[in-house]
């Protein structure tokens, strides 16, 4: 490849809490790594599971869902539903030989810019060290 | 026909915000590389685009273009929605044919030493964005009727307050208190600091207020069980407690009273003294009639006793009554539910139920009250005789790792003010405070600390103080503390000690915040919407909040918070209206099977099976979307937060960048 | 005129779909008047379907062999109207649970480490039998097919209810709603505390039993079956696979799962939740894997099927 591994990552942020979060990192001017995208949902429970499966179908090297802390979620119970979702779907990725780290829960609230960068840091590294989502290097048709 | 009219045609409108955005990302590459996405029509750049000239630019565009979809590439949606939905919404688009991609907070400000990858991701999100675009439905905005009455729940100051400002602009009120009087802490106090104002002079006016007002229906030995509905139309579910008398024919006789043959430490006086099963609060309670309590009663049976019964000429007292369910009908909730105060037994050290001599902040008001048990004198609990020496101790439950790690904040002044008291009415009584920092924040309180310091002669050591004892020598206790200011460790003799027990939130605030769907934050407390510029709202509409519940507060703050929740549920009501956002879910009947995931997974109950299908309600659902993914058919979906827009997102996030 | 004309073709399967067709009963001789049955297996000494002149050919079976894969392809060509048979045609069924090991490790599992096994040169059969795919394929990898009939095995009434849409000429198609349309238990609420295994606790024969902590997979799974499972009290295995509307049944019952478990939440509870479902793949997708979002475990290796689909 020549060029040093840059893991391509979705994230999907609650807007009451983490979108918020990560407007709040950019105010404050924090630097973080490009590598993650997001997508704006009204609560982190609004994630399907089949958006986490799809990103990595689609070769996304790390999903990362971003929501309120327990007992702070906007919609009262929308984190704890993901919490368990995310539990499950860990399950799933390590019986496809995905490693489960490739999905990531972070509780990030509206007032955390700096917790939002730091598990953006955070999260890449650890992408990094996994490396590419292993269909991306011919794993599967 | 009607489809040529849905067929996308996007404009995107690329923001420069100065050198924010353009400092760091090409602009002239991202817009070139804009213009070769599917369905963009027009792709253009402006310096400001939220500005005036801005704002006219799209307009502009989207004459010129026949746009029927416009993404913004610029800022944080939270921060332009508004503005930019204004303008489809001025040029006849509907408004939700409108994205943003937020290149600004989310990619030039957090990777400014990056400009390639800046690039790239500012292409990417500009891709997402009208990914979704092109997927987008018009939504139509729905008003909804607002119920002209308000609940009041807790009738403290911060309660009496709201319900008197709500019920004298003509709206209705239902002001729910759990004890058997409205009062709360402030009916307890003596004086009130820093005006020394007689606490009970200021506040009875105003409880035997709410007792008469036309507006406000009292509902005492009662609490909120169940809420359901949402902003303008909730439905709460109340239960009152009987009290056992009649209130309408009881006299308040007294004649009760005397044949009652239990005794029960009186709680209003802080346990300092004795009140009988059947009773009134305290003289000032509103409503004016006793109440039985049952747990200290000997049974309610002529068998068992039944005394107050025989006694009650006016026939007053009724064995039979029973507990009710009232439904209220309400437009906005106002929670007023206030604090408890820290249990002193809770730190060991201090030897609080341990020691007769160790009291609390409480416990001393009562005594400083003219009304209270010791009729205004001050006596060691142990021996009833004058004290020589009072030690203050600070901070008790608060600032501390162990309990509560946030200043109570009216602990200081109360000190103060009791040691003044205490001086003014007692020069030969020496007065300790043991501070970590005194707090005397608020308008006049620096002034009151200066001059009780320097006109009264209270003392102060700074050190949080570490053990209290009981000296046999001496039938004293010692208090054991570090005198920072000296950093050396000193012991002092007091005849008695008062601990400064902080303010904790309310009992049973789990209940309550999880029947309201309301939140607590970190330290338990009310959570507010927004620390500055929301300080009364909760997250859930038309639920605001005041007083301590959502924070220790003195007396003026709890008050002006409580007229700001009062102001907020009265702009509500009097605009009769809200808005609700289009965003609930509906329902795709062809594919619901009635399995009920959707029920279990809605925080709101907005969505219920009826029939085996599920119905929502939808001015109950606030759009989360959690439904959506836990329906197992893909049934149910949140509008402008469908299936197919996110995955068009991500679908778009991976197409190679032709 | 001549009688429309079935053929049964059997791939990687158990035979009990064919079986099913005789589970028709009463109906059986109704159906054999009306077509003229060329070609079924369990039936008739015949090792390839006719030549020609299939009016309607069902493959029950899943693809695993490159033999299985000139059937189909025969098969195709040589029926009017193709129909996926059963849930291992359809959506590669239990036996799709291979995929998530490679062929050799099901070769080596097989032919050595068993147990029961006597094979001490260690040979893995490789002449005669025809070569084994790397993993396991639906129909519909290889081939158009025009109507699905899944079950394991698909209900005698659907089957009959096919035939006679397609002699009829009209068109066969499930409405997409889950087993819970259909079911005849009472939903109370969904408020799991705690998941079991089926036998393990005793069972509330009137109310839901995902409700009561069973790994029902019924709201996942297209209805057409009359809830034949709940209604004997056992939890649905989702041998229909999903409805036209989704497209992994294993997300979608993860992201039920989430939503009904209990809602005293700790932070441990998630984890909880997870060890009491410790076969998620086995569970959610025990007839859908090989049609599932990853269709495999992945790193199995490169190979494509032989052949591109032909539409």
């Amino acid at each position: 490849m020549g060029k040093s591994f840059e893991p391509k990552i979705v994230a999907f942020a609650c807007r009451w809490c983490s979108y918020a979060g990560a407007d709040m990192a950019g105010t404050s001017r924090m630097q973080y790594p490009p590598n993650a995208r997001i997508i704006r949902v009204n609560c982190s429970g609004r994630v399907d599971p089949i958006f986490v499966l799809r990103a990595l179908k689609l070769k996304a090297d790390g999903v990362l869902i971003a929501g309120c802390h327990p007992g702070d979620c906007h919609y009262l119970t929308g984190n704890y539903q993901t919490a368990r979702r995310v539990a499950l779907l860990k399950e799933y990725l390590k019986a496809m030989n995905l490693e489960p780290e490739r999905l990531r829960l972070a509780y990030v609230s509206a007032a955390e810019g700096a917790k939002f960068a730091e598990t953006m840091k955070s999260f890449v590294n650890e992408i990094k060290t996994l490396g590419p989502n292993p269909l991306s290097n011919g794993g599967q048709d | 026909m009607a489809e040529l009219v849905k067929q996308p045609k996007i404009g995107v409108f690329i923001c420069h915000c100065g050198s924010n955005i353009a400092g760091v990302i090409d602009i002239p590459k991202l817009l070139e590389y804009t213009e070769r996405l599917p369905h963009v029509v027009i792709a253009t750049d402006y310096r400001f685009m939220c500005s005036d000239p801005g704002q006219g630019l799209i307009r502009e565009k989207i004459r010129e273009a026949g746009l029927n979809r416009v993404v913004v590439a610029a800022c944080s949606p939270t921060l332009h929605e508004t503005t930019f939905r204004r303008v489809l919404n001025s040029m006849g688009v509907n408004v939700y044919y409108f994205d943003m991609a937020n290149i600004r907070e989310h990619c030039s400000w957090v990777h400014s030493g990056e400009e390639d990858a800046a690039l790239e991701k500012a292409k990417d999100l500009v891709r997402m964005a009208v990914a979704r675009a092109a997927e987008l439905e018009p939504l139509e905005q729905k008003e909804s009727d607002v119920k002209p009455s308000v609940l009041v729940v807790g009738a403290g100051i911060s309660g009496i307050q709201a319900a008197l400002d709500v019920a004298d602009a003509g709206y209705k009120v239902y002001l729910v208190e759990k004890e058997p009087s409205i009062g709360g802490h402030m009916a307890k106090l003596d004086k009130t600091f820093p005006t020394l104002d007689c606490s009970s002079c200021i506040l009875t006016p105003k409880m035997s207020l709410v007792g008469q007002h036309p507006n406000i229906e009292l509902l005492t030995c009662s609490e909120v069980q169940e809420v359901s509905g949402y902003v303008g139309n909730f439905t709460v579910k109340v239960e009152r407690r009987p009290r056992y008398v009649i209130e309408d024919k009881c006299t308040a006789c007294d004649d009760c009273v005397e044949v009652c043959p239990v005794n029960v430490p009186d709680e209003f006086n802080a346990g300092l003294s004795w009140r009988k099963a059947i009773y009134i609060p305290f003289a000032q309670a509103v409503p004016n009639a006793y109440v039985i309590d049952t747990e200290h009663c000997l049974g309610m049976t002529p068998i068992a006793c039944g005394k107050c019964k025989e006694k009650c000429e006016p026939e007053a007292i009724d064995y039979e009554m029973e507990s009710e369910i009232l439904e209220l009908e309400v437009g906005a909730i106002i929670v007023a539910t206030g604090f408890e105060l820290f249990d002193g037994r809770r730190v060991l050290e201090y030897g609080y139920g341990l020691y007769p001599d160790v009291t609390t902040n409480l416990e001393m008001e009562r005594m400083l009250s003219a009304a209270g048990p010791t009729e205004g004198k001050i006596v060691r609990p142990s021996t009833l005789e004058k004290p020589k020496r009072i030690a203050y101790v600070q901070c008790v439950g608060s600032r501390s790792e162990r309990y509560n790690p946030y200043c109570s904040r009216v602990c200081c002044m109360a000190a103060l003010k009791q040691a003044r008291q205490i001086r003014e009415k007692y020069p030969d009584i020496e007065v300790t405070i043991f501070y970590i920092d005194l707090r005397a924040f608020g308008k006049g309180y620096e002034e009151f600390y200066e001059s009780s310091a320097r006109d009264y002669g209270v003392s102060f050591v700074r050190g949080r103080v570490s053990e209290i004892r009981h000296s046999f020598e001496s039938d004293k206790l010692v208090v054991r503390a570090e005198d920072t200011l000296l950093a050396q460790p000193i012991e002092m003799e007091a005849d008695m000690v008062v601990l400064s027990c902080g303010l904790e939130v309310f009992s049973d605030a789990e209940k309550l915040t999880r029947a309201l769907g309301i939140q607590r934050s970190g330290d338990g407390f009310l959570l507010e919407a927004h620390p500055k510029l929301r300080p009364v709202d909760t997250n859930t509409d038309g639920i605001f909040i005041c007083g301590a519940a959502q924070g220790p507060k003195d007396i003026p703050d709890s008050v002006a918070q409580a007229k700001g929740a009062a102001a907020s549920a009265l702009t509500m009501l009097s605009a009769g209206k809200v808005i609700l956002q289009p965003y609930a879910a509906v329902v795709d009947e062809d594919l619901c099977a009635g399995c009920g995931c959707c029920e279990a997974s809605c925080p709101y109950s907005a969505v219920n099976v009826v029939d085996n299908r599920a119905q929502v309600t939808e001015e109950a659902c606030k759009g989360c979307g959690t439904c959506a993914a836990a329906c197992p058919n893909n049934a149910i979906s949140p509008q402008h937060f469908t299936i197919e827009q996110i995955l068009a997102q991500l679908e778009a996030l991976f197409q190679e960048a032709k | 005129m001549t009688k429309p004309s079935l053929a049964v073709e059997t791939l990687s399967i158990c035979s009990g779909c064919e079986i099913a067709i005789l589970d028709l009963h009463d109906a059986l001789p109704g159906v054999l008047d009306a077509i003229d049955l060329k070609y079924i297996q369990v039936l008739m000494d015949f090792r390839e379907p006719p030549k020609e002149g299939v009016t309607v050919g069902f493959v029950s079976g899943a693809v695993r062999n490159e033999e299985q894969v000139e059937l189909l392809h025969k098969m195709r060509e040589r029926s009017a109207v193709l129909v996926a048979f059963g849930a291992c045609a359809a959506f590669g069924g239990i036996p799709g649970l291979a995929n998530l090991h490679t062929k050799e490790e099901i070769l080596k599992e097989v032919y050595i480490d068993t147990k029961s096994t006597v094979n001490p040169d260690g040979v893995i059969p490789h002449k005669v039998v025809p070569p084994m795919l790397p993993e396991l394929h639906p129909l519909s990898d290889y081939v158009k097919v025009d109507y699905v009939l899944p079950g394991c095995p698909p209900p005698p009434k659907l089957i009959a209810e096919l035939v006679t849409c397609l002699l009829e000429g009209r068109e066969f198609k499930l409405e997409p709603k889950t087993v819970c349309d259909e079911c005849p238990l009472t939903k109370e609420e969904k408020n799991v505390t705690h998941f079991y295994r089926w036998g393990t606790k005793r069972i509330d024969p009137e109310r839901c039993v995902l409700e009561q902590g069973f790994q029902c997979m019924g709201p996942a799974t297209q209805s057409g079956c009359e809830a034949r499972c709940p209604t004997a009290l056992a939890p649905c295995r989702g041998c229909f696979g999903p409805t036209e509307a989704v497209d992994d049944q294993a997300a979608k019952m993860i992201g039920a799962i989430g939503s009904i478990t209990t809602k005293d939440f700790k932070e441990s509870s998630p984890d909880q939740t997870a060890k009491e479902i410790p076969d998620i793949v086995g569970t959610y997708l025990r007839f859908t894997f090989a049609t599932s979002t990853f269709k495999k475990a992945i790193n199995m290796g490169t190979a494509k099927p032989k052949e591109a689909a032909r539409t």
